[in-house]
């Protein structure tokens, strides 16, 4: 699957970033398309707690543990030991364990890092012509 | 070469919350603070869309 890079507001020439569209399930009920980043950076995936109140997850009683930002800053997440599922072009994959913090910067308030993402499938970072080639394993 | 997604035009008076976009990209269909609220206001338009989030600044992160 190809997902073209996306263009946002930034300075004179604005910013791209590899975002693409999914959908998140959680026992039954599902969201609509989020654009997500998709940053092979990142430990593992984290999201906004936000998204564990559309599902009516109770973040707040789950096991907090700390997430270090590249300047060595600690950030707050809580621990789901339980499967989200992310829909990408109609393949379903199994993301776990869930990281939910809500001390997220606004533009990236939902990303799919390296455990149990990137060991799923196959992602090129194509960014010299724009595009993200995603293979699921 | 793939033409990127351009919302920089669409998103630029949106700097907190949440954007729905229309599947095309083209326009925004619905807004809201919250996931819950951008996903009610957009199943009242009865329309598709792409949930982006809005942000006043989406640059010169290392993440």
């Amino acid at each position: 699957m190809n997902f073209p890079y996306v263009k946002l507001p930034g300075d004179t020439r604005g910013v791209l970033k590899p975002y693409i569209p999914i959908r998140y399930h959680y026992k039954g009920s599902f969201t609509k398309e989020f654009l997500t980043l998709i940053d092979s950076g990142a430990d593992a995936s984290h999201f906004t707690t936000q998204l564990a109140d559309f599902f009516h997850i109770d973040w707040k009683r789950l096991p907090e543990l700390k997430t270090f930002a590249a300047n060595g800053e600690p950030f707050r997440r809580y621990v789901l030991d339980s499967s989200l599922v992310a829909e990408i072009g109609g393949h379903k994959l199994n993301i776990k364990p869930v990281n939910f913090s809500p001390d997220l910067a606004g533009a990236f308030p939902l990303i799919l890092g390296q455990e149990n993402f990137f060991d799923l499938c196959r992602i090129t970072f194509e960014r010299y012509k724009w595009n993200i080639d995603l293979k699921i394993r | 070469m793939n033409q990127p997604i351009n919302l920089e035009k669409i998103l630029k008076n949106h700097k907190s919350g949440w954007v729905a976009v229309s599947k095309d990209y083209k326009e925004v269909v619905a807004t809201g603070q919250t996931i819950k609220e951008v996903t009610d206001n957009l199943e009242k338009t009865g329309k598709e869309g792409v949930l982006v989030p809005a942000a006043d600044n989406y640059q010169n992160f290392v993440t």
